[in-house]
């Protein structure tokens, strides 16, 4: 009777040590995740004129240099950064980093004098997009 | 030479009737018996002698016999002596319904302590390994939801962690609420199962064996004559349950 009593405890206790539940609405922390609500994963840093040189001819274009916080990120990944210009309207384009495994990447465009030019920005991986955010730059 | 006697009576008591044999006195004949059960048959002869022999030599004329053995329901019966005549008598004696009842009441008993001995700690055992598959599903349930919860983590899929949200985790997480039922149940269940086979084992262990208590003996046991060698004895017999 003891050991039957001993072993419908340790069952007993056996169900206590399980996790209970995982709250999906607390699942929010990841920034790949399209609910994230943390702190903003794409920081501008600067935006200039830089003349690029396209078929011989010497173009001008406004260059938007931003960086992404990978401090964020819940686990080391690779990642990719998906690029919409509102003020264009162009579809979406992807952007590289401005050296390869660097965080800062670059989006170059029409130059915009003194005109507030705004671009949403995704996390992007396996064809799939992450919560957009907005950063905005200002020749 | 063929003499018949009528046991008009008797239900269930079979008579054959056989040869008579050899010579006697002018007014006296012999009966010769034949019992089923053959060793334990007893009669009361004309209500006052009890006697187990197997042949009997008598006036000539009607007598009463009572037949009785152990666990048999009693005959009492008329038998008619031929005068100079051996008369063969087959008597077979039916069990009394007390008995019967007896031999059923003993086969319940028997029947009860076996599958009592037997089916709880089976059923027992059975509901333990459900309450340990069950606990066992349980516990895996809650790894895979804890799986699913660290793939949140590891993942930068944005269309993979969508699908984890809605699909995948709410899917882990009905599964782990019926394992968790499951488990509650199995172990309720186990545990009453439990508790009964001790109860049904300590009942077993309590419980008396049905005793037979031969009412027909003390019937037959009544006021009676038993001629010993040098005249006999008067007896008289009752009975005293002692449950």
């Amino acid at each position: 009777m003891r050991q039957l009593l001993l072993s419908i405890l340790v069952l007993t206790l056996f169900t206590g040590c399980y996790k209970d539940e995982v709250d999906v609405s607390m699942l929010n922390t990841n920034p790949f995740d399209r609910d994230y609500s943390g702190e903003p994963v794409f920081v501008f840093e600067e935006t200039f004129l830089q003349t690029i040189t396209v078929g011989g001819n010497n173009l001008l274009f406004q260059i938007i240099v931003f960086q992404v916080r990978e401090d964020l990120f819940l686990s080391p990944t690779a990642y990719t950064v998906e690029v919409r210009d509102l003020q264009n309207q162009d579809p979406n384009a992807t952007v590289t980093p401005v050296e390869p495994g660097s965080n800062r990447f670059r989006y170059q465009r029409s130059p915009a004098p003194g005109e507030e030019v705004c671009l949403e920005l995704r996390l992007s991986n396996n064809q799939s997009a992450a919560r957009a955010e907005v950063i905005c730059a200002t020749l | 030479m063929k003499n018949s006697l009528g046991i008009g009576a008797a239900v269930g008591v079979g008579i054959l009737m056989l040869l008579g044999t050899s010579v006697q006195a002018q007014s006296s004949g012999q009966l010769r018996f034949r019992f089923e059960p053959d060793n334990s048959m007893q009669f009361v002869l004309d209500g006052k002698y009890k006697l187990s022999d197997r042949e009997i030599t008598l006036e000539e004329g009607a007598h009463r016999f009572t037949f009785w053995a152990p666990e048999r329901l009693m005959l009492d019966t008329t038998l008619t002596v031929l005068g100079d005549r051996t008369q063969e008598v087959f008597i077979r004696l039916r069990y009394s319904p007390d008995y019967v009842d007896h031999r059923r009441a003993e086969e319940r008993f028997v029947k009860q302590g076996r599958w009592g001995r037997y089916l709880p700690p089976l059923v027992t055992g059975a509901t333990a390994a459900w309450a340990t598959v069950s606990f066992l599903n349980f516990g895996k349930a809650s790894r895979d939801l804890d799986d699913l919860a660290d793939s949140y983590r590891t993942s930068a899929d944005p269309a993979g962690i969508q699908r984890l949200k809605e699909e995948e985790i709410p899917a882990a997480k009905d599964d782990l609420r019926s394992a968790r039922t499951q488990a509650y149940v199995s172990t309720g269940v186990f545990a009453l199962s439990a508790v009964a086979t001790v109860i049904i084992r300590k009942r077993l262990a309590s419980r008396s064996a049905p005793v037979f208590e031969d009412k027909e003996r003390i019937r037959f046991e009544g006021l009676v004559h038993q001629p010993l060698g040098n005249g006999g004895i008067w007896s008289a017999t009752f009975s005293l349950p002692l449950r």
